[in-house]
């Protein structure tokens, strides 16, 4: 196929270039469906949102909606939202409670595991259907610290392998207590007109928009004084990436605390002795220095976060020019009332819709999809060439692919190298088990 | 409905429409300050004590409905100082993504006045459907309730309280870039 063979010039990793065809082709935007969204680990909710049995929320593996459903067992379970009847979506709420899914359609019913347990004039079914071959399909399910992921791929590593060294990373929000995490006030949704990997790279790496793209909101915060230095190019600050998922920010333990607590001293005070507790379970350098410092992060594909901000989000595709957001608040259980209330305000102050920093994202993320419609512009390659080839893999103190300062591409062209080990492969043998 | 009531047991229908009136020329000005992003006259008025509020929204079964609250996910949840910010953003010079002006047309309709809890204020409920255009061709709808308490501040009004309730669940937008 002409096509595809083409596709592995995309991205040049040596000399840091893109194909802007990426974001734009309907083909390619097919293949990351078929090879990334059905093969990959795929965040799919925190523990804490199904607490019980018949607990249940939908959302989208790819373009694949999905249940993810707590089961009278305690089991989460994750199986497609479509009847296996006539194929109509079975669940049309985005979250509840439920002893069983009915379809609208014929009553076919099923399990809060996916089995299929009956249906409307049943009798007639006598001798023409064996209802255990048409229940619906589940993917594998397993947890990394409250966060489930599922995946549709039997052949794929287990989830602690995918996440391979950025466990590492993860547990500086993870595990900070002993009572872990939990979300929060529900789920925020808004749709974007862009390509969904734009939202996946700038959290992976983009620290360099910060003071640009967001010089607005960071001067509002100052409300006319002096714009504090969140963000310092500390020669400290760095890129790490392992397996295509990526860490980037800072390691003065101070930007992100100084942002959100703006006005409130309590909240600077309660994180100082939450810094301490931390430090038993973390050690100094994740409890002092990484958390508490700006920072932004992305699991591969498509689900992202801000330690300290607390903003946890995922990016659904919904064709090559269109994904969904859906974001949440996570806090640690322990967390007193005031502290998550002040939390979860600066969160959406900051990262919603409406918020200081988030307005201006998605303005450049559209307009970086939609100039792709020309087809002159579309042949020119972008840009990714930011200190391509400072990677060192020996860190003295940081796992996996570490890259110092943080203004830089490295980031985002390893997660481009992890699509690109997706797209190109046949099955997960021919995927590198670690990069 | 016992608001209703005393509405009609304690005013004639002429001082009913008088303030429906009053109400109505407060709105339209307010909506006008947003359209023209006069910001001055909007927090003119407002009350320095406001609570203004736009929970988001998900789709439920009715059996798990449950009442909005500020502990959830809020697209508003703001107090005067928290308005002003967000409105700094905008003069900092530094809002990319505002030069060119969003073009915004404010429309508040269907506004029903009751008495309020308190001496000197009023409830009164109302729908909004705001329209934004930007650039060549990007348009967006919003519409939503609106449940304001109006405190009477000398022949016009301040916004004590307001709660946005909008009818999207998913914002299909990319932003939320406006006030209603």
């Amino acid at each position: 196929m002409h096509a595809f063979d083409e596709l592995k010039n995309m991205v040049d990793l040596k000399n840091g270039r893109i194909d802007r065809r990426i974001f734009w082709e309907d083909w390619i935007y097919q293949l990351e469906l078929e090879k990334i969204f059905a093969k990959s680990w795929i965040f799919v909710a925190h523990e804490s949102q199904i607490p019980k049995p018949g607990d249940f929320l939908t959302t989208y593996m790819g373009q694949d909606n999905v249940i993810v459903s707590r089961h009278k067992d305690h089991e989460i379970h994750v199986f497609t939202n479509s009847c296996t009847h006539r194929g109509n979506r079975i669940c049309f709420a985005d979250k509840g409670q439920a002893r069983q899914f009915t379809c609208n359609y014929h009553g076919w019913a099923f399990g809060t595991d996916g089995a299929l347990m009956g249906m409307h004039e049943e009798t007639h079914y006598e001798g023409h259907i064996n209802k255990p071959d048409w229940g619906l399909q589940n993917a594998r399910v397993e947890t990394y610290k409250g966060l489930v992921f599922a995946c549709f791929d039997d052949e794929a590593p287990r989830l602690e392998d995918f996440l391979g060294d950025f466990r590492w990373y993860l547990d500086v929000i993870l595990d900070q207590t002993e009572e872990g995490t939990e979300f929060i006030g529900g789920t925020m949704k808004n749709m974007f007109n862009a390509n969904w990997k734009f939202g996946a790279e700038n959290f992976i790496g983009d620290s360099l928009h910060v003071g640009w793209t967001h010089a607005s909101g960071a001067k509002a915060v100052s409300m006319g004084g002096e714009v504090p230095e969140y963000m310092p190019v500390d020669p400290e600050s760095f890129h790490a990436n392992a397996n295509g998922h990526g860490w980037e920010g800072g390691t003065d333990g101070l930007g992100t605390l100084e942002l959100i607590s703006s006005g409130n001293p309590a909240l600077v005070d309660y994180f100082e002795k939450e810094r301490a507790k931390m430090a038993k379970r973390l050690g100094d350098l994740r409890a002092r220095k990484l958390y508490g410092s700006v920072i932004s992060a992305t699991v591969f594909p498509n689900f992202s976060f801000l330690p300290g901000i607390n903003t946890m989000r995922t990016w659904l595709p919904k064709g090559p020019r269109q994904f969904e957001l859906r974001s949440w608040t996570m806090v640690n259980k322990d967390m007193p009332d005031h502290i998550r209330d002040i939390v979860q305000n600066a969160c959406m102050t900051t990262f919603s819709p409406s918020g200081i920093f988030e307005m201006d994202d998605g303005e450049n993320w559209e307009n970086a999809t939609l100039s792709n419609e020309g087809v002159v512009t579309r042949k020119q390659s972008l840009h990714y060439g930011l200190r391509v080839g400072t990677i060192r893999r020996d860190d003295p103190e940081f796992p996996g692919n570490v890259s110092k300062p943080m203004y830089s591409d490295v980031n985002q062209l390893a997660f481009y190298q992890r699509w690109m080990d997706f797209l190109t492969a046949d099955s997960w043998a021919d995927i590198p088990k670690i990069r | 409905m016992d608001n209703e009531n005393n509405t009609k047991e304690t005013m004639t229908e002429v001082d009913s429409m008088l303030l429906w009136y009053r109400v109505n020329q407060f709105y339209n000005q307010e909506a006008r300050a947003l359209d023209e992003e006069d910001y001055a006259t909007w927090f003119s008025m407002l009350a320095e004590d406001i609570h203004y509020w736009m929970p988001s929204r998900e789709s439920l079964f009715r059996k798990d409905e449950t009442a909005d609250s500020v502990k959830n996910m809020n697209h508003y949840n703001e107090s005067l100082p928290s308005l002003q910010l967000r409105v700094a953003r905008l003069h900092t010079g530094a809002a990319w993504s505002e030069d060119p002006r969003t073009r915004y047309r404010h429309i508040v309709s269907n506004v029903e006045v009751n008495t309020g809890d308190k001496a000197g204020e009023i409830k009164v409920r109302s729908n909004t459907l705001v329209y934004r255009n930007r650039l060549e061709r990007e348009e967006y709808w919003l519409l939503a309730k609106r449940e304001d308490v109006l405190r009477d501040d000398g022949g016009t009004f301040k916004v004590a309280t307001r709660k946005i309730t909008p009818d999207f669940s998913t914002l299909l937008s990319k932003n939320l870039n406006v006030f209603l």
